[in-house]
């Protein structure tokens, strides 16, 4: 198994456990994207490069599961683009998290097997 | 000598041209303000564009995203099966979406040509149970087979057309929500 090999496996994973985590953060309130990359980075542990999460950020909000709006913080500051959940994105979380549970406890029970 | 950050947004840019304006602005003032933001905290300004990526290739997250979502949102069939079939060489979701659709439209088409041939030779059209196999079409010696439809061969065809539709709606519907999660 080759470094590029596991890269790529783990580039793949990523994809799909970095939107379910991204829904799960913007459900604690609005966030702009260098912020999101930080915290998947620190608090889901997720290693995401560096520009993934603004492609994603756009699907997500093409696909109306966010919205986002340009803020200015305070007098001086630059402007930032903050996303926010919306109706359909909190359903979209609650089906993803139950398709995760289902998924992780299915595969945890079956990885443990053969550990006493 | 120009500006690496600027030279990079103005790559950018112009690789997003096929988004509409409004678009594009957003997503280079965001990746700009991004830069900024770790030239602030200290970062190299190269160390960041090299994390990036080459624009061109950077942008294509977004074009492929915007072309995915469109599709999936209209649901029209046509935009549906264009962006399957761009696919199909390096997707194994879009080339089997692809085959599924191409066999649904060719069982709907058979079905039909059927019908119509039976229209003028009913004698020798339709759905045929040989020895061991079933065949669907036209037939030199009747008199080998057994015909199983009859003449319900023209709702039964219709029945197919509108089957294949659905079924194959279902597939492009399926295969472009899955491409757009997973691309």
């Amino acid at each position: 198994m080759t470094g590029d090999d596991r890269e790529g496996r783990q580039a793949q994973l990523l994809k799909g456990l970095a939107e379910l985590a991204l829904l799960s953060l913007l459900d604690d309130g609005p966030c702009y994207g260098l912020e999101i990359l930080e915290r998947l980075r620190r608090e889901a542990g997720l290693a995401l490069a560096e520009g993934t999460i603004y492609p994603l950020l756009y699907r997500l909000e093409r696909a109306k599961l966010t919205r986002s709006e340009w803020k200015l913080e305070s007098e001086g500051a630059r402007p930032r683009k903050y996303y926010v959940l919306t109706d359909p994105g909190r359903a979209e979380l609650k089906a993803q998290l139950a398709d995760w549970r289902a998924v992780s406890t299915h595969l945890t029970k079956f990885l443990e097997r053969r550990r006493p | 000598m120009s500006d690496p950050k600027e030279a990079w947004l103005r790559r950018l840019r112009w690789a997003l041209a096929a988004l509409p304006d409004p678009e594009r602005d957003d997503i280079v003032a965001e990746i700009r303000a991004h830069l900024d933001e770790r030239e602030r905290e200290g970062g190299g300004i190269a160390d960041a564009l090299t994390q990036l990526g080459p624009a061109d290739e950077y942008a294509r997250g977004f074009i492929e995203a915007r072309e995915l979502t469109g599709a999936a949102a209209s649901q029209q069939p046509g935009a549906m099966l264009s962006a399957i079939v761009r696919r199909a060489h390096r997707s194994i979701v879009a080339l089997g979406a692809f085959l599924t659709v191409v066999a649904l439209a060719g069982a709907a088409f058979l079905a039909v040509l059927t019908a119509l041939v039976k229209i003028g030779d009913p004698a020798h059209a339709g759905l045929w149970r040989g020895q061991s196999q079933f065949f669907i079409g036209v037939i030199d010696d009747p008199a080998t087979s057994q015909e199983l439809l009859g003449n319900w061969i023209y709702p039964l065809a219709a029945l197919a057309v509108a089957a294949a539709w659905l079924a194959g709606r279902g597939v492009l519907v399926w295969a472009v929500r899955t491409l757009a999660r997973t691309t």
